[in-house]
């Protein structure tokens, strides 16, 4: 590495004041026209930096930053809420679709009692495990049309449609409760 | 050279980045106060209109904090707002269509005994920054960063995404288009 080399890689922490010429350094920098050049350089461009334009207090830049970081720290926390709210809303609003859906695409059940309607759940991966003995002693075509009955309403819409609950089914279920639990 | 800065300043400013990620506002507070000089001289003499430096220096460190997780410590906390500042720099030229961001003509003459001296300072000073701006961003940055706060080029490289070889071969190019203007 030429002396050249060496002063330009020692310019900038000389002028910054982190280290001195040496004298033999200095030596080089009067007899070298091209190294002088470039220290004054380096020392134009160290003033430049530290130079006339005054920066502004740091305490104020400091409290500029924490407000903004605050203030979009606030509006995150507000914009969290709104999404879970729109999740729920959209999540209700299929619910509704599915539980009206029935009403609207058949209208065969519109005029039954709201209160005697149960959802089904639209998505179960396994259908729910009945045990119904009594129908196994049925024959093949009675079984079929118990079943068509039975898929109909999931098929079409995903509800059921109850008796009322004074229905003469319901007396005809708590007698056999009754006769069971003797 | 590594890139990687050891020295005690980098490991608290570490420790001031952590605590401010656990709600200590003082914390980066004070490393606002440690860098804002150094990242506004940057700003500065890379470019950034006088009026500008304050709004450039505040959204550098808005954008350091808002993603504080993104420095890696590869470089030290300074060379990684340096190279945050950098881009706001890039955006900013481009902002304005590629047209130079310097402004010579709002410059105050500073007040010395010596007014000839004063003009000779303030003709070169603006030769400089007319210099500086015509040299590729890369090279006037590496160059700044070297000369203003005596950066490694291994710091240079983590904080403008180069190399430490590059990162000299710029600082060279640099001295040599500069060089002339200050004979």
């Amino acid at each position: 590495m030429s002396v050249c080399t060496q002063l330009s890689d020692r310019m900038p922490g000389v002028a910054l004041g982190r280290s001195p010429w040496t004298s033999e350094e200095q030596r080089h920098l009067a007899a070298c026209a091209d190294c002088r050049a470039e220290w004054a350089l380096i020392l134009a461009v160290a003033r430049l930096g530290a130079g006339s334009h005054a920066l502004g207090d740091p305490s104020v830049t400091a409290a500029g930053v924490l407000r903004r970081l605050r203030t979009e720290g606030a509006r995150r926390r507000s914009r969290r809420p709104a999404w879970v709210a729109a999740g729920l809303a959209t999540a209700a609003a299929a619910v509704l679709v599915v539980w009206t859906g029935h009403d609207t695409a058949g209208g065969t059940h519109a005029a039954a009692p709201a209160a005697t309607r149960i959802a089904m759940p639209a998505a179960s991966s396994t259908p729910p495990d009945f045990p119904l003995p009594e129908l196994d002693s049925l024959p093949a075509d009675a079984l079929d049309s118990v079943l068509r009955v039975l898929d109909e309403p999931l098929a079409r819409a995903g509800a059921w449609e109850l008796p009322d609950l004074d229905d003469p089914c319901d007396q005809v279920l708590e007698q056999t409760v009754a006769h069971k639990e003797g | 050279m590594t890139a990687r800065a050891t020295t005690d300043s980098s490991t608290d400013d570490g420790a001031l980045a952590a605590a401010y990620t656990r709600g200590d506002e003082q914390a980066a507070a004070e490393l606002v106060h440690r860098h804002a000089a150094a990242v506004g001289r940057f700003l500065y003499s890379a470019g950034a209109d006088a009026g500008d430096v304050d709004d450039l220096l505040q959204e550098t460190f808005f954008r350091a904090f808002r993603r504080l997780d993104q420095w890696g410590r590869q470089a030290s906390f300074r060379s990684w707002l340096f190279g945050i500042s950098s881009n706001l720099l890039r955006d900013e030229f481009r902002r304005r269509k590629g047209r130079r961001m310097f402004s010579l003509e709002d410059r105050d003459i500073p007040d010395r005994s010596d007014p000839h001296a004063d003009l000779a300072a303030v003709e070169t000073e603006e030769r400089l920054r007319a210099g500086l701006g015509r040299l590729p961003r890369l090279q006037r940055e590496v160059f700044l960063l070297r000369v203003n706060e005596g950066s490694d080029y291994g710091q240079i490289a983590a904080a403008l995404g180069t190399t430490p070889g590059a990162a000299r071969v710029h600082y060279h190019h640099a001295v040599k288009k500069l060089k002339e203007l200050v004979r």
